[in-house]
């Protein structure tokens, strides 16, 4: 599935990275532990509370699910303006 | 009339934003303004060269949406106007402009206020400091934190 990555998460893994999810699908706290152990230079940062998760742009918790076809995000702490 | 916002990736020109803004409103007696500038130092003091504002196409812009919604359901104010920058800024450029319009002025200054706490903490946007000594992502800090706490119920 395709995962999106913002801020200091797309400078160090890039912006879209490709990553194998099983068809039934999983959680998104088991999506952050995988792509943890596959982009460890982002492991640090996909494992603090405050790095959210989006899947078709919804903000969601840990515990939704998604599934492969979805757009999954995940966002690095905001700062604008 | 009512919330009119646009991410802008070239250059932003207050005193046109702020022109444009006066020109649509009807009958208000009070507009209030704000322009965020790039700063030429960090807050370590050193020298900064630019500033990156990364951004989520589609959630972004729904962020500003939401803020000016927001603004207008919570202050008796007619219209409220933002732009926000998004890529590369040079120091002393405009990165954010926010303007409220009401019939008397508290309203506005509330709402603008409002909109600035809230862009500060909740739009969509990450920032990227890229100085003399280096680059990183900022973060809000916790006076934006406290900032942005006031307005909760």
């Amino acid at each position: 599935m395709k995962i999106l990555f913002f801020g200091k998460l797309a400078e160090r893994a890039g912006r879209v990275v490709e990553h194998p999810v099983d068809a039934a699908g999983c959680t998104i706290a088991e999506l952050r532990r995988s792509l943890a152990a596959t982009l460890p230079e982002i492991a640090d940062t996909l494992g603090q509370s405050s790095t959210r998760a989006c899947v078709d742009q919804e903000m969601v918790g840990d515990d939704a699910s998604v599934r492969p076809g979805q757009e999954v995000a995940f966002l690095p702490p905001l700062s604008g303006g | 009339m009512g919330g009119e916002t646009r991410l802008e990736p070239c250059a932003l020109e207050p005193d046109q934003e702020l022109a444009a803004f006066i020109a649509r409103i009807d009958g208000d007696g009070a507009v209030v303004s704000f322009v965020g500038l790039a700063r030429p130092n960090n807050s370590a003091g050193s020298t900064v060269t630019g500033l990156h504002l990364d951004f989520y196409p589609g959630m972004t812009e729904a962020s500003l949406e939401a803020i000016a919604a927001d603004a207008l359901a919570r202050f008796a104010v007619s219209a409220v106007h933002i732009v926000h920058r998004c890529g590369a800024i040079a120091p002393g450029e405009a990165i954010v402009f926010a303007a409220a319009a009401s019939p008397h002025r508290r309203a506005a200054f509330e709402a603008a206020d409002y909109l600035m706490d809230r862009l500060k903490t909740d739009a969509m946007f990450w920032k990227r400091e890229d100085g003399v000594d280096g680059s990183r992502w900022i973060e809000p800090t916790e006076a934006d934190r406290v900032d942005r706490a006031r307005w909760s119920e």
